[in-house]
């Protein structure tokens, strides 16, 4: 995955735009309102500081499209950044049927005291990305997490029940 | 006197009362309904409408002129107050410190053409002084609903376009106060010293609104929507008077207020008080119309004609240098400047200061009028001429870019 370079301004009374160039050319962003309106701008072709589509999106429009775009990527895109350098490990398993962690809530794992972060829960299709610790975990449940690799291993371990 | 007896001399005038409002708010809607189907604003229409009710037009009004005097002053606070309620402190602050040079610039090029229009019609300083101010402000009320409904909000130019307003509505909270100190006319010993009162004032409530913003939003919250509105009225007003009694504009009260809001009740405030803002800001541009007799226009309009020309053309020269400062490119500084030479609602509310007090500039508030009205309804039609023929959300823009779009695949074709 190559990084891509979001450009950020701040809109005074209105709210906050993100936009980023399109590897085939273009650049798209999003206005996130304070009221929560969501506009998805497109811009010209001709002329690159004008917008010629802005859509009005509800939140619930919005998060919708984000699920869309977003839910089968997440897996794709780890698969590109398995490893970084200097130790840092991403990896995801998925929530066994027989796992002592299943019904529990993501604080009672107490992963962050083996040096593990959740970064995402995909569920069925939906990615809950940064879960809150009263997070329910059933089976089935794709947890993507990040820390050293062995912390990983034995915050697998943990999640099963059989170790640690 | 008592219930009944009040009542009885109440009934003989409350009918023709009810009439004359009722005329004025219809008229206002149907007024409204044409700006809107022809696109443009609706404050230009407000101000005619006052005129064909004001003296000399055809529907004189009696009765309900001491309801709108009252109701165009809340008018006016309710403006300020809704204004101040789109920003948050933090926002100004930041935006301060960027868009200086273009605020400055701005500040320049249109404040001095209205004052010197002022002193060629041989105006005392502070008429002058008021021109302008007419002059400088452009309208943030129309140019953010146009930005808005042109789905121009996402376009390079338009962060400028915004910090050059909020420079402009900093400035209003320092140029009210001083103007109001002005026109009461003292010597020069007690107007100084009224001034720093006013000025001191607008500080020290600047400060306690950016220190305890959050307590302030947290005194009006509540689950009702109708404490939130009696609160909100109830702090406005008394902030308003406050500063009124000192010297500083209420106007400028209840902006500092509208800024002390912050989220996450602000939105829900807008959303209670906007319907009342709609009602008193329409009450407040008739009231405006109203003292204007429609014989004073004729005579004004050439000189309106040389302002709006004068300062439309600064304004885009403002625009295309803050644009090109901020690197965008050649159409986008042609649509900075001619989006900010938009004037409206807070020419009219600086005109108005004087409509309160004794000047001697009887042409001050009918060249305000025309000046608006040329720039309210000329600034929209220009913009439209810039606007590319195929506008936001048509499919043929989508094939003319080179942007991928879903190809047919095997199966679907």
């Amino acid at each position: 995955m190559t990084k891509i370079d979001i450009r950020e301004t701040k809109l005074a009374g209105v709210g906050v735009q993100h936009d980023f160039p399109l590897e085939t050319g273009g650049r798209i962003g999003v206005i996130t309102h304070h009221t929560g309106r969501r506009d998805f701008l497109v811009f010209s072709h001709d002329d690159p500081d004008f917008c010629s589509i802005a859509l009005q999106f509800s939140e619930d429009e919005a998060r919708l499209l984000g699920q869309l775009m977003g839910a089968s990527q997440v897996v794709q895109a780890m698969a590109d950044i398995h490893q970084f350098p200097g130790g840092l490990a991403l990896d995801w398993i998925t929530i066994g049927d027989q796992w002592t962690c299943r019904g529990e809530s993501v604080q009672s794992l107490g992963l962050s005291s083996v040096g593990i972060n959740i970064i995402a829960i995909l569920r069925l299709d939906t990615t809950h990305t940064a879960p809150l610790a009263d997070f329910k975990l059933l089976p089935q449940d794709t947890i993507i997490m990040s820390g050293a690799p062995e912390d990983i291993l034995k915050a697998i371990k943990l999640m099963q029940g059989t170790g640690a | 006197m008592t219930f009944n007896s009040f009542l009885a001399a109440g009934s003989a005038e409350i009918a023709p009362l009810f009439v004359e409002l009722g005329a004025i708010f219809f008229t206002l809607a149907v007024v409204a309904r044409v700006a809107a189907r022809i696109g443009l604003s609706p404050i230009p229409f407000f101000l005619l409408a006052g005129l064909l009710f004001g003296d000399g037009g055809l529907i004189p009004i009696e009765l309900a002129e001491p309801f709108i005097q009252i109701g165009s002053e809340i008018g006016v606070i309710l403006l300020l107050f809704m204004l101040g309620l789109e920003y948050s402190g933090d926002e100004l602050i930041g935006n301060l410190k960027k868009g200086l040079f273009a605020g400055f610039l701005d500040l320049f090029l249109n404040f001095m053409p209205g004052l010197i229009f002022g002193f060629l019609l041989g105006w005392e300083i502070v008429p002058a002084l008021l021109l302008g101010g007419v002059t400088y402000i452009s309208s943030s009320g129309i140019i953010s609903k146009l930005l808005s409904d042109l789905g121009w909000l996402g376009n390079r130019e338009t962060p400028t376009i915004l910090s050059i307003l909020v420079f402009e509505d900093l400035v209003m909270a320092v140029y009210l106060p001083l103007m109001t100190v002005l026109l009461i006319g003292t010597g020069l010993a007690t107007g100084l010293i009224s001034l720093s009162v006013a000025l001191i004032t607008v500080s020290v409530i600047a400060f306690v609104v950016l220190r305890f913003g959050s307590h302030i939003s947290r005194a009006v919250s509540s689950r009702s929507d109708e404490i939130v509105l009696l609160s909100v009225m109830g702090v406005m007003l008394l902030v308003g008077g406050i500063a009124q009694q000192l010297e500083v504009s209420a106007a400028v009260g209840a902006f500092l207020f509208g800024i002390a809001l912050s989220e996450p009740i602000n939105e829900r405030v807008h959303e209670i008080i906007s319907p009342l803002k709609d009602l008193f800001a329409a009450i407040f541009f008739v009231f405006f119309g109203l003292q204007i007799v429609p014989s004073e226009l004729p005579p004004v309009l050439l000189i309106a004609a040389a302002l709006a020309l004068t300062t439309g053309i600064t304004k885009l020269l403002t625009g295309i240098f803050a644009a090109r400062r901020a690197g965008v490119s050649t159409r986008g500084q042609r649509r900075t400047g001619t989006m900010l030479m938009i004037r409206g609602e807070f020419s009219i509310v600086i005109a108005g200061l004087a409509t309160s007090a004794e000047i001697n500039a009887p042409e001050l508030a009918p060249l305000t009028a025309a000046y608006v009205l040329i720039m309210a309804i000329i600034g929209p039609i220009f913009i439209r001429m810039l606007t590319p023929k195929a506008t936001a959300g048509t499919p043929r823009i989508l094939q003319s870019t080179p942007i991928a779009i879903a190809q047919p695949t095997q199966e679907t074709s």
